[in-house]
This record gives structure tokens, sequence and C-alpha cells, in this order.
């Protein structure tokens, strides 16, 4: 067995002495803790020396390295000069290579993590390596060193200013005894007293190495992350109390049961080495290949399941429902004079909480709750006016959310057409902001099916349909979609769009996913329009006839996605044996009260508002669907996690209103007959 | 049964080894170097083995054999090893307080049969407590102590509590201030309230000249209570106690103070009558920075001034109810004359070596 000593600063209450196996071979350890007595550490150390196979020691300042240069406090070296015979490690080695790395490697692996995310540090500059890795992938960088270190009320945003602090205090530090730190506050109510310290609450994800977090006051932490160097029992307990939703440990996955710190971790790789020599970069390398070293993840998971909160933001589609409110109700009477006067009129207003959105409660018991916004603004003014006054009230509305703890936010019906759709307002938000777009196109293709088979004019085997599918506009990123996701259930593809280069490389994109599917490709809707079961129209001719709809096979389904639509209400009327669909409504799960009227009957929401709903439930807090383009892999995410937390099609909405299963079946008979009477 | 013991050279631990001989099978002695006790009438009776061991390295004994003899046979453990000196510097104490109960723990929870561990803390662990001084195990007084032996010894006590033992039981004993023999009053060294007796009949100039003085301002408070108890006294409560352990807890604190204290104004009234001091000693608590540095020229050593500025008694309420039996007719009425006979007889041996 190898005797491995480890003394630090801590109080003598955390002595142990316990025997770790680990790679085959056993480690008595045994842990003094000297309550920041130098002279008795300095004694301890020369008293083990030569008794013990290695010597760690632990809790002096580590050093630094900023710049191009390593700074280190001499008592460091102090210590390590009293040893002569037996070898001494501090952990640094270890940590300095294994800590960057294994959290890049884990950042990478977990992309989602830093979206929109704003990270803080109790102190960057004991930390700078690890700052560098989070300056890359944070969209905000804050570290509290003049509060941690001075006690002054400010933070530094950025790498930059942490090493231009460094330089600054440089002197100080490096001649500052070792004494022991008073614990400073960072309770809420402490650093939301100042602004630049309230920045640092704002942040997501908090940065700290467990010794630092000892010297710290915390509480108040729901919601958000802590990565740390090492996780011991203490601490753990302590920020359970705060209330984290999760902790990032960097403990290498081997040791995170037992408390050990880096100097403790480093002695053991230094017996395993077999000499004397310090271990180097590339023995670090090897062992977190061969031992699998790894950080863990502590997630809280009552903390995860409780209720989530989102936020939709509406609009009134028309004027009319402008006066639904109480507030404009006296005035009905007049509307029709004064409507345009109050539509424009009502623009100066900024948006409002107008409802809410019971407890969601998914199968798996996730839970998630809403709060429906809304603009004063109809369409036609979303329209027509200029798109950054509304993303600044839609910028509003988040930062309102975010205060009242929403945590994801949807864009509903016109909101998410206003501009870039999306992109500019999910930059300034404070809380993540998605479209909706990949669930609402996932729905409305739930609708298409579901119509297909009510219908049952398609012949159905093995879960493919067997007729013709036609997309028009298929190269259009909607279209793109629509297109990959039917060619799995259908035999026939047909793919229209102006653009036949781009058809002929969607075309390939589609064999791969699935070989036998049948592909025509074509420019002109009207050639394959009589043959085709099923048609998705996907345009944005704006009111140019696109399908002659006259020459539609009867029986067939129309799903037309495009706003505005391509199908014209005169001509579906042209047809009742054909069945337009507009788009697809879904229901939520345990069936919430909506406190506010969204268009919709009874407990059906928007699909986007569903999609935002999941995500809450999902507690993926990210903008998932922003712009104007689909992603394939993305709609295919979300339709899975529907099914998951039982989001059902409750409706299946027309031009204006909702179809019937009744009125499928009378679309249906009518179609029967015409079948009949052609043949 | 058998018992290994530490510190057995030790003032107290030397008692009750005499004390408890009967009682055991075999007693393990654990010594630092057993060639000079050979001399002693430890080795003459079969029963006492003695094993060479240092508490402060932490394979603590020298032979694996012992080890192995020990870790079989030991039901009981005295740990009544300890730096006993409230002068002593932060390393020495640590060393030997903590470090050394500290190994000791980790390797008596390996022995399987282990029933009891027996600790000998000191009352000095209440420091500077503004009120009681409780047994209870789940308390810890948050408090600040005016020397590194009080110091190391509550954290080594707290060590003893936490540790989790395989069926072993703990009991702790929080000795009072130990004073010469109930009924001969003889000391082995001059040691706390003595040494306020040695700088009264010392004959230094200021000493004849204190004792003039119409009136003696010193820094004490009346109402504190001395918890003194006579070695013979507290070490038979020990051997007692050590023998017939009481009660289910895994953790017991024993407190052992008589229950007639005198105060610190008694001790001094009776310290003037027999000094035949002119003035009386007046309490004056500011000024202790003073004090210390005039406690310093006269060799007392300042650490024991706050003993007298003590507020709150000591629970004996453990001990009444397990030991109800236990002799405790110690009076300090009674006591002072072997008190100073004994401090008498010790400064007179002292100048004939």
């Amino acid at each position: 067995m190898k005797e491995i000593i480890n003394i630090s600063t801590n109080s003598p209450n955390t002595n142990f002495s316990k025997i770790i196996e680990f790679a085959g071979q056993k480690f008595r350890i045994t842990h003094y803790g000297v309550d920041l007595n130098i002279k008795l550490y300095c004694d301890l150390v020369t008293k083990h020396d030569g008794r013990a196979d290695v010597i760690a020691i632990s809790g002096l300042p580590s050093g630094s390295s900023i710049g191009k240069k390593n700074y280190m406090h001499p008592i460091l070296s102090q210590v390590s000069k009293l040893v002569k015979q037996s070898l001494v490690v501090d952990g640094s080695k270890f940590r300095e290579i294994y800590l960057p790395w294994t959290i890049q490697k884990y950042l990478i692996a977990n992309p989602d993590l830093m979206i929109n995310k704003k990270v803080g540090f109790f102190s960057g500059i004991i930390q700078t390596r690890l700052l560098n890795i989070f300056e890359e992938y944070a969209s905000e960088l804050i570290s509290c060193d003049p509060y941690f270190l001075m006690g002054i009320p400010r933070t530094l945003s950025g790498k930059k200013s942490v090493e231009r602090f460094f330089f600054t205090i440089k002197e100080f530090l490096l001649k500052s005894k070792l004494e022991r730190y008073k614990e400073k506050d960072f309770t809420k109510n402490k650093l939301l007293k100042y602004k630049s310290l309230s920045k640092f609450y704002n942040c997501d994800i908090y940065v700290s190495n467990c010794a630092q977090l000892e010297r710290v006051k915390i509480d108040q932490l729901s919601g958000k992350t802590m990565v740390l160097d090492r996780l011991d029992s203490k601490n753990k307990k302590r920020l359970e109390l705060a209330g984290i939703t999760r902790i990032i440990s960097c403990t290498p996955a081997p040791f995170y049961q037992e408390d050990l710190n880096y100097a403790v971790i480093e002695a053991i790789f230094q017996i395993i080495k077999r000499s004397k020599l310090p271990i180097s970069n590339e023995d670090i390398f090897e062992w977190i290949d061969t031992y699998d070293l790894k950080p863990h993840v502590v997630d809280f998971k009552d903390r995860l399941e409780e209720v989530k909160k989102f936020g939709f933001i509406v609009h009134p589609l028309s004027t009319r429902d402008l006066f639904r409110h109480p507030l404009l109700k006296p005035i009905l009477p007049f509307s029709k004079k004064m409507n345009p006067l109050i539509e424009k009129m009502i623009t100066l207003a900024p948006g409002v909480k107008y409802g809410e959105i019971g407890e969601i409660i998914s199968p798996n018991g996730s839970k998630a709750k809403g709060i429906i916004y809304t603009l004063f603004e109809t369409p036609k003014m979303l329209l027509t006016s200029e798109p950054e006054p509304i993303y600044k009230k839609l910028i509003a509305i988040c930062k309102h959310a975010k205060k009242n703890g929403i945590q994801v936010m949807g864009l509903g019906a016109y909101t998410k057409i206003v501009g870039d759709a999306g992109v500019t307002v999910a930059r300034f938000s404070p809380v993540p902001v998605t479209t909706g777009n990949s669930l609402s196109a996932a729905a409305t293709l739930w609708a298409g099916s579901f119509a297909i088979e009510r219908m049952g004019l398609v012949k159905k085997v093995d879960k493919t349909f067997h007729g013709q599918v036609m997309v028009i506009g298929a190269t259009g990123s909607i279209g793109t979609v629509c297109a990959k996701l039917l060619c799995q259930s259908w035999k026939t593809v047909v793919l229209i769009s102006p653009r036949p280069h781009a058809l002929l490389e969607l075309k390939e994109e589609i064999e791969k996913i699935n070989p036998h599917c049948e592909i025509h490709l074509s420019t002109d809707s009207n050639k394959y329009a009589p043959s085709s079961d099923y048609i998705i129209t996907t345009t944005s001719a704006n009111k140019a006839k696109i399908i002659d709809i006259e020459k539609v096979k009867p029986g067939c389904v129309i799903c037309d996605v495009s706003r505005p639509f391509d199908i014209t209400k005169e001509d579906a009327a042209k047809r009742p044996d054909v069945l337009v669909i507009a788009s697809g409504e879904v229901k939520l799960p345990g069936n919430p009260k909506i406190t506010c009227d969204i268009g919709l009957p009874g407990n059906t929401v928007y699909a986007c508002l569903a999609e935002t709903a999941l995500l809450a439930l999902e507690s993926r807090f990210e903008s998932f669907t922003l712009s104007r383009n689909l992603d394939y892999h993305k709609v295919r995410e979300i339709d899975s996690l529907a099914r998951k937390h039982g989001i059902k099609l409750s409706t299946i909405m027309g031009h204006d209103l909702e179809i019937t299963p009744e009125e499928i079946d009378l679309c249906r008979e009518h179609a029967l007959k015409k079948l009949n009477t052609n043949i | 049964m058998n018992i290994l013991i530490t510190g057995a050279t030790g003032f107290l631990g030397s008692e009750i080894t005499k004390k408890i001989m009967e009682d055991f099978d075999k007693i393990f002695l654990l010594v630092r170097n057993p060639a000079q006790i050979n001399k002693s009438i430890y080795s003459k009776t079969p029963k006492i083995i003695l094993i060479q061991g240092d508490l402060t390295e932490r394979q603590i004994f020298s032979k694996k054999e012992d080890r192995e003899m020990i870790l079989k046979n030991v039901d009981v453990i005295l740990h009544a090893a300890a730096l006993y000196d409230l002068q002593a510097d932060a390393t020495e104490c640590y060393i030997t307080n903590i470090i050394g109960t500290f190994n000791l723990l980790t390797f008596s929870q390996q022995i399987k049969k282990l029933k009891y561990f027996h600790y000998l803390s000191t009352i000095a662990v209440k420091g500077d407590l503004q009120g009681d001084l409780f047994e209870s195990v789940e308390r810890i007084p948050k408090v600040k102590y005016s020397n590194n032996y009080a110091q190391t010894k509550m954290s080594a006590e707290l060590m003893v509590r936490k540790s989790i033992f395989i069926n072993a039981k703990v009991r702790i004993y929080r000795p009072g201030i130990v004073v010469g023999d109930s009924t001969t009053g003889r000391i082995n060294r001059i040691d706390g309230p003595y040494y306020f007796l040695k700088f009264l009949s010392g004959n230094f100039f200021i000493t004849q000249m204190i004792k003039k003085l119409p009136f003696i301002l010193f820094p004490f408070n009346p109402t504190t209570i001395l918890p003194l108890i006579p070695v013979d006294m507290v070490c038979n409560w020990i051997a007692h106690m050590l023998t017939n352990p009481q009660g289910d807890d895994p953790v017991k604190i024993y407190n052992l103070v008589p229950e007639n204290n005198p105060t610190v104004k008694e001790f001094l009234a009776v310290c003037r009558d027999e000094f035949k001091l002119a003035g009386d000693f007046k309490p004056f608590s500011t000024f202790q920075p003073l004090y210390k540095a005039f406690a310093r020229k006269l060799e007392i050593p300042s650490e024991i001034l706050p003993y007298m500025n003590d507020i709150g008694g000591y629970h004996i309420d453990n001990r009444l109810k397990d030991y109800p039996d236990l002799l405790d007719n110690f009076l300090f009425k009674n006591y002072q004359k072997k008190f100073f006979k004994g401090f008498n007889d010790f400064l007179k041996s002292e100048k004939i070596k």
C-alpha cells in the first residue's frame, strides 16, 4: 500500500484517513488540516518527509498564468523546497491540463448548454484557463474579481479586463499574507443592491472552484448552473440549500464519490507513473483516455421537475378582436367608424399580459405553465409598419417576462413574420425565443395524414401510403422539410419548383433518406395535379395561381402551408370534393385552463405555442426555431418530443374555420360520387 | 476484557492505570519509549504489556506484530495521551492532541472487537462560552480559546464525537481543574491555581509590596466558579466509569466536576488568609492586557487569567444520573488546609532537589 499524506490549510475537523483503490493499487490517503497555520504546515511537511511516498500539499494560493507568464505565490515554492526525500505535488499540474481540456470537451458535446448564456466567475484571475474557454462560448462573460478580492462592488466583463485588473493589483496579490478570507456576501439582496453586481446575479452559469466557493455566501441560485473544478460533500449541501438546479463537477469520474482534492489525485497519478520524474502533459493525456476521466453532472431532479414557465406573444387577428378588450367594449357600437383610427392609435400601446395557461402536465411528469402576452397591432399594421418598433415592443415583453420567471418565449401569429422572423428579437432578448414553426410544420403534416386516413381513398400498407404526394415549392425551406418527411411515408413524391437545379439537389438528398421512394421532378404543378392524392403548397407566390383547382384529382387533400394562402377561399369552394387544410392545431396534455381567448375553440392551442410549451417541458431553454428557414432535423426532433409529451392533433383548420371529421366524411362522399361519374 | 491505554505515563493516566489493574485481563500501555519505564511498577505485573508506539506517526506502532496483537485483542481503549501545557505553541499542541487523536481514531476504527472508546478531554473546552457547559453531544459551542491546548483539545474532542466506529461506544470525560490529593494534598507539579500560590509565596519585591496594599485590584469575576477536583477523586471516578460504562448512547459526555465548587471570590479570600495579605481582592475587569504583561513578569501564565472570568457553570447531570453512588464529598472548606499543605510540601521538595 502506498502512503499519501495530504496537508492542507483547512480546519482540523476535516481530517480523514482512508484507503482508496484505483488502477489495481491501494492508496492510504491521510489528510491533515492545519487551519492556516503556516509554521505548523511546514512542520508537518518536514515531519512526513521520507515517511510518505508522496506528500500532497493543498490549500496554498495556486499559481495563475496570465498572458504568457506564470505567476506563483512565493509560499508554494517555499513549502515544496522543504521536502527532500519524498515526492511532493500540489495538484496544479494535473488541474491545469485536465480541467480546461475536460470542460472544453464537455461544452463541445453539449452545445445547448451555452446558447445565449451569461457566464459569471467569482474570480477570473485564479481561473484564467477556464476564462479563455468560456470567453469563446458564452454570450457574455462577467468576472467579479474586484468584489471578490477587494470588496469593491464592480464587475469586469471579458477576459481582457480581467487581465488588465490583474496587472494592476499583481504586486499586492503576490505579496499578500496567507490569512482566512472573510466570507464574501454573494446573496441575492447584496448583489441586487449594486447595478454592476446585479449583472453578476443575472448570470446563468457560474464558474468557480471549490476553495472559492467556500469563501462566498450564496443563496437563491434556482435555475442556475454551477461549474466546479471539484465537488465535495460540504459544498454540494450548500449549493443544494441555495436551490441550484445543476452542478457540473469536473472531479475525474473515478474519484467523484471521494472528497479528494487535485493534489491527492495528482499524487495518485504520480505513484501510478512509477517514476520520480514529475508528471508530464503527455502522461495526463494518456490517463484521460485510459481511465476515462471526465466531469460528471449532478442534476437536482426535483428542481428540474418544478413547474417551468414559458411565454407566448399573440396579437389581434383583426380589428374586431381589439374590441374584445373590456376597456374598448363600450365603443363597440361605433367600431366601424372608429376602426382605422383605433387600429393606428392602439399601436402606441406597449405589449401587455393577456392571459395564462394553467399547468400542462406531461405523461412523464414534467410540468409547465404559460403566460400569454399580446401586442395591439393588427396583422395589417404588423406587415406595413417598420420592424424596429415592433422588435422593441417584443424585446420589452421578453424583458418583462424574464423578471416573471419565464424561461422561453414563443412568437405567435404574425409576430414571427415581422422583419427577420425572430432573429433580432432573440439576439436582444434575455430569454430564448422560438417562432414555433417546427411544430407548426409537423402539426400540419399530422393534420394532412389524419385527413388522408379519414378520407380512406389511399391504400396504406406497412405505414406507407401507396399514392402520390406533390410538394409545390419543394426547394423552399418548408417545402424541403415536407418533402424529406413525406418521402418516408409515401410511395411516390412529386417535387415542384421553378428552380430545376435545386430540385436535382433535393432529389439526391431524398434518395439518401429513402432510396425506395419514387421521385418525380417538375416545374409545372398542373402536369401532376390530376394524379396526386395529396398536395402540399408552400410557395411564396403572392396571389399568383400556382395550381388549377379544377384539374385536381377528386378526393385529394391539399395542405396549404403558405401565408398568404395559395388556394383562395373561392377556389376551395369550387371543389367540395377536395379537402383544403390550412394547418393543424394541437391539444396540450393535462387539459390546462386557458384564461384568455386566443381565437381557437376549447383547449386547442396553436402548434407554435405548443412548441414553446414543449421546450419548457423538456427544459430546453434555447432558441429552437428562428428565421424563416426550417431545419429537417429540428422538425423531426420536435415531432418526437411532441409525441413523448402527449401533444396531440386536436383540430384541423381550414381557411378560417375548423374542419370537423364529419366535414371530411362529407368531402369523401362528394369525391366518391365524382370518381364514380368519371368512370 | 483487555484495554489499551495511551498516555499511561502521564499525570492522570498513571493514576488511572493503577486503579483499574484488577478489572482487566490484559492492559496494553502504548508508550514511546518502553526502556525507560521498565523500572517502574508496571512491568512487575504480568498483566501489563508495554507496546512501543508513537501516536503522532500515522502508523502508530513501530512493529507490525504489535499492531496485529492490538487489533485482535483490545476491547476497550482509554485515550489519555495529550500535551498538557497552557503555554505550548500551536504546532506542538496540534501534533500531539489533534494528529495523535486522529491517528488513534483511524486505527481504532479498524478494531472489530472494540466496545468502548474512552477519551479524556478537559473542562477547558468551555473556552469563553457565556453560559453553562452542557454535556450534550449535539451542541458544538462556538467559542474562542485563550490557549492552544484548549483549542486543540476541542478539535480532538469533536473528531472523537464525530468518528464512526464499527460497534464501539464513545465516552468522553472532561475533568475539571485537577488539584492535589484529597487526603494529603500531594502534587507533582505547579499548575493551574498553584501558579497563583507560587506567586503569593514568592519573595519578589512586588509580592511583598502587594501584601501590604490596603486592597488589590485583580482581574476576576467574583461569581466565576472554579471547577476544582482532587486528583485521586477524578481518577477514582474515571476508573469506575471505565469499568462500569452505562447507557446505550453511541456518544456520551461527562463533565467531571464536583457538585460543590468554590467561586473565585471564595478562593481568593482563602488565599488572603493563608498568605496574610493586608488588603482584600477587588474585582477589576478592564486593562486585561496590562495584567497579561504583569503576569508574564511574575511567571504566572497569562493563559490562566481567562479562567478567573468565566461565566456560567457546568452541567453534571450525566454523572449524577448514571453514577449516583460515586463518592462526591468535595468541599473546598474542608480541603483548603490540605491544598496549601500539598503546595508547601511540593515547594520544600523542590528546594531539596
